[in-house]
């Protein structure tokens, strides 16, 4: 599985440009540190990056960018707003994506990417054909995705998702800009009791929205998941907290400290 | 309640696998629209379930209402002779 470098110098990049393969899909992501939706992609990629290989050569190399701190290179690439993808190859921009949907970003990705089994399945069917096609065009990106696969895929992704931290919280809004009553008061419960927790904007991923309601069985937001569980939602929280005012201590800031 | 309370409410007590209800409270707490309902359950159908477990039979009693609404307040509870 591959991970994501964190760019901290100009020369840092150009060392990386140079170095390079050809063939490796270069994914960018250019980030803001004050900007929420930013945290939420990094969690995106980080989900994706894990399921490309770190083989040799690299097929692909994933790297972030703090938009603010290199603003030379963000001015090369014309980001004008974060979360910014740019997915280059052999020196060429391939295609960028403004903005923080996650489906297009990993449809972006996945296009370029050229996936080794989408590649397979190509070239099967082009040897039984009588034609033969010149380049080996793995997918239409616009094509539609064989559905039981997407589903699968979006499974995947949503297991993967609800791990991303020991305690996610899947809500409307982010915690400084909440946008349902429900959503602002677990936040405000999740911060009384110090608790540290990642986030998931689900009102910015209509396919995370629709698909963990389904995956989690659970048809509401906010939902709150502990170690990869559901545990509920506003309702589930408090009582579990009024039965058990020490239901967070082992998810807290001070714990994590001790 | 209100004609929808009521039926919200009755479909609840008809529901096989919450029965038998010992009493059910559909409140509307939308203001009027609808969208959003507070439901308090009381069933012997809860004792020895989770929270979890317990909302997850209301919702799954309530069906593909709750994707029309905004949101819902469920509670629970074991009637005490259950």
């Amino acid at each position: 599985m591959s991970k994501i470098t964190e760019i901290e110098s100009d020369a840092q990049w150009e060392q990386l440009l140079g170095s390079l393969p050809a063939s490796t899909l270069l994914i960018v992501s250019f980030h803001a540190p004050w900007a929420a939706p930013c945290a939420q992609m990094k969690t995106v990629l980080e989900t994706l990056a894990a399921e490309y290989p770190a083989n040799d050569p690299p097929s692909t190399k994933w790297v972030s960018i703090n938009a603010e701190e290199l603003s030379d290179i963000s001015e090369t690439y014309d980001v004008t707003a974060v979360p910014f993808l740019v997915l280059i190859r052999n020196g060429q921009v391939l295609e960028t994506v403004s903005g923080s949907s996650a489906v297009k970003v990993r449809t972006a990705i996945e296009t370029h990417a050229n996936r080794t089994d989408a590649a397979g399945a190509a070239t099967s069917s082009v040897a039984n054909g009588p034609e033969q096609v010149a380049a080996p065009k793995v997918e239409e990106p616009s094509a539609p995705v064989d559905p039981e696969k997407a589903k699968e895929e979006l499974s995947k992704r949503l297991a993967d998702l609800v791990k991303a931290a020991p305690v996610m919280l899947f809500m409307k809004g982010t915690p400084s800009g909440p946008q349902c009553g429900f959503s602002r008061q677990l936040v405000a419960i999740l911060r009384e009791n110090s608790v540290k927790y990642g986030f998931f904007n689900i009102l910015a991923d209509d396919e995370v929205r629709q698909g963990l309601k389904e995956f989690a069985d659970w048809p509401t937001y906010p939902q709150l998941w502990i170690d990869g569980e559901l545990v509920g939602g506003l309702d589930i929280i408090k009582e579990e907290l009024g039965n058990d005012p020490d239901f967070f201590k082992p998810y807290s800031v001070e714990a994590s400290a001790a | 309640m209100s004609p929808t309370e009521s039926e919200i409410a009755s479909s609840l007590s008809s529901h096989d696998a919450l029965r038998p209800i010992s009493s059910v409270l559909v409140k509307d707490v939308s203001g009027g629209c609808g969208s959003m309902y507070a439901i308090d359950v009381a069933s012997a159908q809860f004792k020895g379930k989770g929270l979890l477990a317990q909302q997850r039979l209301v919702t799954k009693a309530l069906g593909d209402r709750v994707k029309e609404w905004h949101g819902v307040q469920i509670r629970t509870s074991v009637p005490e002779d259950a």
